[in-house]
C-alpha cells in the first residue's frame, strides 16, 4: 500500500520529479565519467596522462561538491511545494510514520533508478568522452572499454548517502510541522518582504569591492592571490542585492505613491516585489551559475586555442638551442662546431635543417637614478634609494635586425631601446660601480666606470628569443619594468660584460653571456618531436657536445615538445571548463523550469482573479509577460556585467599559462556569451510554454 | 425603467470535444429595480453562478439580453467589457478573491487605479469606504493576516469603492461563519438602506431572509419568488424555509 501511493505520489507529481530524476541520472552519469577518466586503467603512465589525471581528479571533486549542494537545493524546492499535499495526508488520518514510510519508499524508487540509470549512461557516454577528451589533448592512443568498478561505488556511496540525507530532511520537517502549519505553507498568503537595508548596503559593498579588485590588479600575481577573493564577493553581493537590493528598490518605488498608483506601475511593481522574495535566491543562483559557465568556458576556450600560439612563441623554432659563456673567464665556444653538431643530430633521424639562425645576448638589471643606469642602488646615510629598476635585455643591432626584421643603425655610445614604459632616460650614463667598496683580502672588485650614452632609436618590435630571457621568453610580452636595449655591435657587449664582470668581483655572480640557435627542420610535426624525444629526449641518447670549445651550459628545446605539453595541459583545462560548463548549464536550465512551472501555478490564481476585479485579458498579459522577462533576464544581464568586469582578472591570470592574446579571448568571451544567450533564450521560450499553459 | 432587466436567459455549455452539453440556465427572466435588496435562491447546480457570472459580464449567455440601465450589454464591444465592468458593476465572491500581493488598501483601491484616478481622489474614497465599512483599522495589513470575515468586508468595500450601480455577490456568506455572516448581512441591508442596489445569489435561507425579495431558481428556470412586504426576518425566514420545502417536496415535475 505505502508502495502503491509512493509510486502513485511519483507519477502525479512527475512535472517536478521527472526533472529531478534526470538530475541524478545526469549528475551521477557525469560523476561516474569523471571517476573513471581519473583512474583510467587504460592508458600508460606517461607524463601526459599525469596532467589528465588530476584534471579529471580535480573534476571529480568538482562535481561532488556540486551534486551535493545541487540535489539538496532541489530536494528543499519539491518539498516545499508538497507540504500541502502531505500536511493533507496526516489531516486525513495517516500517521507520520505511514507518511515516513511513503516518504522512504518515495527516495528508494528515485534513487534506484537515478544511480543505476545514471551509471547505465556513464558506461554509455565513457567511450565517447574519453576519445573527446584525446582528440582535445591530441593524444592519440585508442580507447578500450572498461568498467571502472571503484568509480560505480564511488557514485553509489555518493548518491545514496545525499540522498538518505534528503529523506533524512524530510523526514525532519515533517515531524516538526503540524499538518496544518503544513498545509497552509503551499498556499498561504506570503509576508510582505521587509526591506532589509543592511544586507542592500552589504551587498552593495561587496559587489562594489569585487569589481574593485578586478579592475585594479596590476600583474597576473596580484590577480591570482586575488581572484578568489574577488569572487567571494562578488558572490556575496550577487545574493545580497538580488534579495535585499532589489527589494529595496521596489519598496522606494512603492512608497512613491503618485508613481505606484498607476496601473502599468501598481500591477508590475507589487507583482515583481512578491515574484523577488519567492526566486530571488533562485534568480541569484541563476546569476552566479551562469557567470562561471561563461568565465570557464570562455576561459579555457581561449586558452586552448591560443595553445599553438603559446608554444610557438615560447619555442620560436623547431628546435631553440641555448648556451651560457663567460668570455672573460676563458670561455672559447666554438659556434660554427655546435651548429654543425645540431645539424648533424637532426640528421642522424633522417631530417635535414631548413633554416638555422644564431644570435647573441645578455640579461642585467639596472638601477636608474637620476640620468644614471647603476648596478646596484646608490647608498646614502646606510640607505638604499633608486628611481626605477628596470631588468634589460642586451643585444647586438645586427642580432635585432635578423630576429625582428627592423633596420638598426647604431654608432658606438649609442642605444637603440625599446622600452614601452619609458623608464630609461633619452641621454645619460652607465656606471659600472664594483659592487663592494671594501673587498674582503683575496677578492679583487673594479670599478668598470662610466659610459655616456645616447638613445638614437625608440623601438617597438620585442624580439623573440626564446624562453632564455625568461620574462619576456615566458610571455613575449615584455612585463613590468623590462626592456630591450640595442648596442652598436658584438665586441661593445663583450666590453659591457667585461665591466659588470670586474663590477661584481671577478666572479659567477654576474651571469653570463648567452647564445641562442634557431633551427628550423624538414618532416612533418610527429617526425620532428619523434626525432628530438630519440636524441634529446633523454640522459643516454644526447648528441656528444665534445669538441665544440669550452662553455658552461647547453641545452635544446623542441617547439612541438611544447606544444604536446601544453596541449594535454590546456586540452584538460578545456574540457574539464566545457564539461563542468554543461553541467552547471543543466542545473541553470532546472532551477529556470522548476521557478517557470511553480510560479505557473501561482499566478494562475491571481490571474484569475484580476480578470474577475476588472482587468483587462490583454493587460494582465502585457504585465505579465513584462515581469515574466525582467525576473528571467535580469541574472542574464547580472551574469553579463560580471563577465564584463572579470574579463580583465581573466586576462591577467590566462598570463600565467602563457596565454595574452587578448584580441583572442575577447572573441572567445564574446562567441561564449552568445551561444549561451541563444541557449539562454531557446530555455525562456521552452520554459514560458510551459508557464502559460499552466496559466491560460 | 428597472435598473436590471433579464429576458429570457439561456445559458447551454458544451465541453471542448463536443461531448455532453450541460443546460445551466433555461429560461430566465426577471428585473431588478433600483434600490432593491433581491436574493436569488437555488440548490447546489441549479445555475446561480452561471447567472451571475452572465450578469457580471465576465460570461456571455447563450441566448436572451441583460440590460443594465436600458443598454444591452451585449451591444458592448470585447475590449470595453473589462471597463464596463469596473464603471458599473461590483462584485463579492464566496471566496473573497483578494490578491495576497496587496495589502488591504491596495486590494481596496485596485478598481480605482485601473480606473486611472489620481492618488488624492483615492485616497479621499478609500477613506470613506473604510469608515462606513469599519475597517480602517485592517488597512495596512495583508489578507493572509486578517480572518474571514474581514476579508469578506475588505472585498465589499473594493466592489463599492466604484459606487456602482449594483452590487453582485455570489454566495458572500458561504465561507464564513455564523457571527461573521451575521456581521455581512448587516452591513449589506446598511448599504442597502444607503441606496445601493444589491443582487446576491445564496443558498442560505439566513442570507437570503434579509432580502427585499428572493427569487426560487430551479432547473435553470425562476421558479417562484417572495417579497418581504412588511415582515421582519424571522417572518420572512419562515415564508422562504417553508417556499423551500415545497420546491423541494415534488415542486419540479
Ligand atoms: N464552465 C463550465 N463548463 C461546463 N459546465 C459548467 C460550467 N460551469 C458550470 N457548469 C455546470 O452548470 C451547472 C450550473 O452550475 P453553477 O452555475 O455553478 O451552479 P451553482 O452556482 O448554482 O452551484 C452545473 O451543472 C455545472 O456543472
Ligand atoms: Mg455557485
Amino acid at each position: 500500500m505505502y508502495r502503491r501511493l509512493a509510486w502513485h505520489n511519483l507519477r502525479h507529481n512527475s512535472k517536478f520529479y521527472l526533472p529531478y530524476l534526470f538530475t541524478i541520472m545526469g549528475t551521477a552519469a557525469v560523476f561516474y565519467i569523471m571517476t573513471a577518466l581519473a583512474s583510467a586503467g587504460d592508458l600508460p603512465a606517461q607524463l601526459r596522462y599525469a596532467y589528465l589525471s588530476m584534471f579529471m581528479t580535480i573534476g571529480v571533486f568538482v562535481v561532488g561538491l556540486f551534486t551535493i549542494i545541487f540535489l539538496f537545493y532541489t530536494n528543499a524546492f519539491l518539498m516545499k511545494r508538497r507540504k500541502k499535499e502531505l500536511g493533507l495526508y496526516n489531516v486525513l488520518g495517516m500517521g507520520k510514520a505511514h507518511i515516513g514510510r511513503v516518504l522512504a519508499w518515495e527516495t528508494l524508487y528515485i534513487g534506484l533508478a537515478g544511480i543505476v540509470g545514471g551509471i547505465a549512461f556513464g558506461m554509455l557516454f565513457h567511450r565517447l568522452v574519453a576519445m573527446l577528451v584525446y582528440k582535445v589533448i591530441q593524444f592519440s592512443v585508442g580507447f578500450t572499454f572498461y568498467i571502472c568498478w571503484s568509480g560505480i561505488l564511488a557514485t553509489v556511496c555518493l548518491f545514496g548517502a545525499v540522498l538518505l540525507l534528503n529523506l533524512i530532511y524530510n523526514l525532519l520537517t515533517m515531524l516538526r510541522q503540524s499538518p496544518v502549519a503544513m498545509m497552509r505553507e503551499g498556499s498561504a498568503g506570503e509576508k510582505e518582504p521587509k526591506t532589509r537595508w543592511l544586507l542592500a548596503i552589504l551587498g552593495v559593498l561587496c559587489l562594489g569591492g569585487g569589481y574593485a579588485i578586478a579592475l585594479r590588479t596590476k600583474n597576473a600575481i596580484e590577480a591570482l592571490s586575488l581572484y578568489f577573493v574577488a569572487v567571494f564577493l562578488v558572490i556575496i553581493g550577487t545574493y545580497c542585492l538580488f534579495t535585499a537590493g532589489s527589494i529595496a528598490l521596489l519598496k522606494i518605488l512603492k512608497k512613491n505613491k503618485r508613481y505606484y498608483y498607476q496601473t502599468q506601475h501598481f500591477i508590475s511593481v507589487s507583482g515583481m516585489l512578491y515574484r523577488m522574495k519567492r526566486n530571488a535566491v533562485g534568480l541569484a543562483n541563476i546569476c552566479i551559475l551562469s557567470t562561471m559557465v561563461l568565465v570557464m568556458i570562455s576561459g579555457t576556450l581561449s586558452l586552448y586555442l591560443g595553445t599553438e600560439d603559446i608554444a610557438v612563441r615560447q619555442t620560436p623554432a623547431d628546435w631553440v638551442s641555448i648556451l651560457r659563456y663567460n668570455p672573460d673567464e676563458g670561455d672559447q665556444p666554438d659556434f660554427a662546431a655546435l651548429e654543425r653538431r645540431i645539424a648533424e643530430t637532426a640528421q642522424s633521424q633522417g631530417l635535414e635543417v631548413t633554416e638555422s639562425q644564431s644570435f647573441t645576448g645578455m640579461e642585467r638589471t639596472f638601477y636608474v637614478q637620476g640620468d644614471q643606469l647603476q648596478l646596484k642602488p646608490s647608498e646614502q646615510n646606510g640607505i638604499l634609494t633608486w628611481d626605477a629598476d628596470v631588468s634589460c635585455q642586451f643585444l647586438s643591432a645586427a642580432d635585432y635586425t635578423a630576429l625582428t626584421g627592423v633596420p638598426v643603425t647604431l654608432k658606438p655610445g649609442e642605444l637603440a631601446v625599446c622600452d614601452p614604459e619609458g623608464l630609461l632616460p633619452d641621454q645619460g650614463q652607465l656606471v659600472f660601480n664594483a659592487f663592494v667598496s671594501d673587498p674582503e683580502p683575496g677578492e679583487t672588485y673594479t670599478d668598470g666606470g662610466v659610459l655616456d650614452y645616447v638613445v638614437t632609436q625608440r623601438l617597438t618590435e620585442i624580439p623573440n628569443t626564446g624562453g632564455w630571457f625568461p620574462m619576456v621568453g615566458a610571455s613575449n610580452v615584455i612585463g613590468e619594468n623590462h626592456c630591450c636595449i640595442v648596442v652598436d655591435s658584438f665586441e661593445t657587449m663583450l666590453d659591457l660584460f667585461s665591466r659588470i664582470y670586474g663590477a661584481y668581483g671577478h666572479t659567477n655572480n654576474c651571469g653570463y653571456l648567452q647564445w641562442g640557435l634557431f633551427t628550423n627542420l624538414s618532416g612533418s610535426r610527429q617526425e620532428k618531436l619523434d626525432a628530438y624525444l630519440n636524441t634529446f629526449g633523454s640522459f643516454e641518447t644526447s648528441p656528444d657536445f665534445t669538441n665544440t670549445g669550452s662553455w658552461e651550459w647547453f641545452s635544446t628545446d623542441s617547439q612541438q615538445q611544447g606544444m604536446a605539453e601544453y596541449y594535454s595541459m590546456n586540452g584538460g583545462f578545456f574540457f574539464l571548463g566545457v564539461f563542468l560548463g554543461i553541467l552547471f548549464l543543466m542545473a541553470t536550465v532546472l532551477i529556470i523550469y522548476y521557478k517557470q512551472v511553480s510560479e505557473g501555478y501561482e499566478d494562475r490564481q491571481r490571474f484569475q482573479i484580476m480578470q474577475k476585479v476588472g482587468l483587462e485579458r490583454q493587460q494582465i498579459r502585457r504585465s505579465i509577460n513584462g515581469q515574466l522577462l525582467a525576473v528571467f533576464f535580469l541574472p542574464l544581464l547580472a551574469a553579463a556585467v560580471h563577465v564584463a568586469f572579470d574579463f580583465r582578472l581573466m586576462v591577467q591570470l590566462l598570463q600565467l599559462f602563457c596565454m595574452d592574446n587578448v584580441g583572442l579571448t575577447t572573441l572567445c568571451t564574446l562567441a561564449s556569451f552568445s551561444v549561451f544567450t541563444v541557449f539562454y533564450v531557446l530555455v525562456y521560450r521552452v520554459t514560458a510554454k510551459a508557464y502559460y499553459k499552466i496559466v491560460a | 425603467m428597472p435598473l436590471l432587466e433579464v429576458t429570457n436567459l439561456k445559458k447551454v455549455y458544451t465541453t471542448r470535444f463536443g461531448g455532453a452539453s450541460v443546460q445551466a440556465l433555461s429560461d430566465v427572466s426577471f428585473s431588478v429595480e433600483q434600490g432593491e435588496y433581491v436574493a436569488i435562491m437555488g440548490e447546489s447546480g441549479s445555475g446561480k453562478t452561471t447567472l451571475l457570472n452572465i450578469l457580471a459580464a465576465l460570461d456571455r449567455p447563450t441566448a436572451g439580453e441583460v440590460r443594465l440601465s436600458g443598454k444591452d450589454m451585449e451591444q458592448i464591444k470585447e475590449r470595453d467589457l473589462a471597463a464596463f465592468r469596473r464603471e458599473n458593476l461590483g462584485f463579492v465572491f464566496q471566496e473573497f478573491n483578494l490578491l495576497d500581493t496587496f495589502s488591504v488598501e491596495d486590494n481596496i483601491l485596485l478598481p480605482l487605479v485601473l480606473q486611472g484616478r489620481t492618488y488624492p481622489q483615492m485616497a479621499g474614497a478609500l477613506e470613506t469606504i473604510a469608515k462606513r465599512l469599519h475597517i480602517s483599522d485592517l488597512l495596512k495589513k495583508y489578507p493572509y493576516e486578517i480572518s474571514g470575515g474581514q476579508k469578506q468586508r475588505a472585498a465589499v468595500a473594493r466592489a463599492l469603492i466604484t459606487q456602482p450601480q449594483i452590487l453582485l455577490a455570489d454566495e458572500p456568506t458561504g465561507a464564513l461563519d455564523s457571527k461573521a455572516t451575521d456581521g455581512l448581512l448587516q452591513l449589506f441591508e446598511e448599504v442597502n438602506l444607503m441606496g445601493q442596489t444589491i443582487l446576491m445569489v445564496t443558498h442560505s435561507v439566513k442570507a437570503a431572509s434579509h432580502a427585499g425579495r428572493v427569487l426560487f431558481i430551479k432547473d435553470g428556470q425562476v421558479f417562484h419568488q417572495l417579497y418581504r412586504g412588511g415582515n421582519s426576518c424571522e417572518q420572512f425566514y419562515t415564508r422562504i424555509a417553508d417556499s423551500l420545502t415545497v420546491l423541494t417536496t415534488g415542486g419540479g415535475d
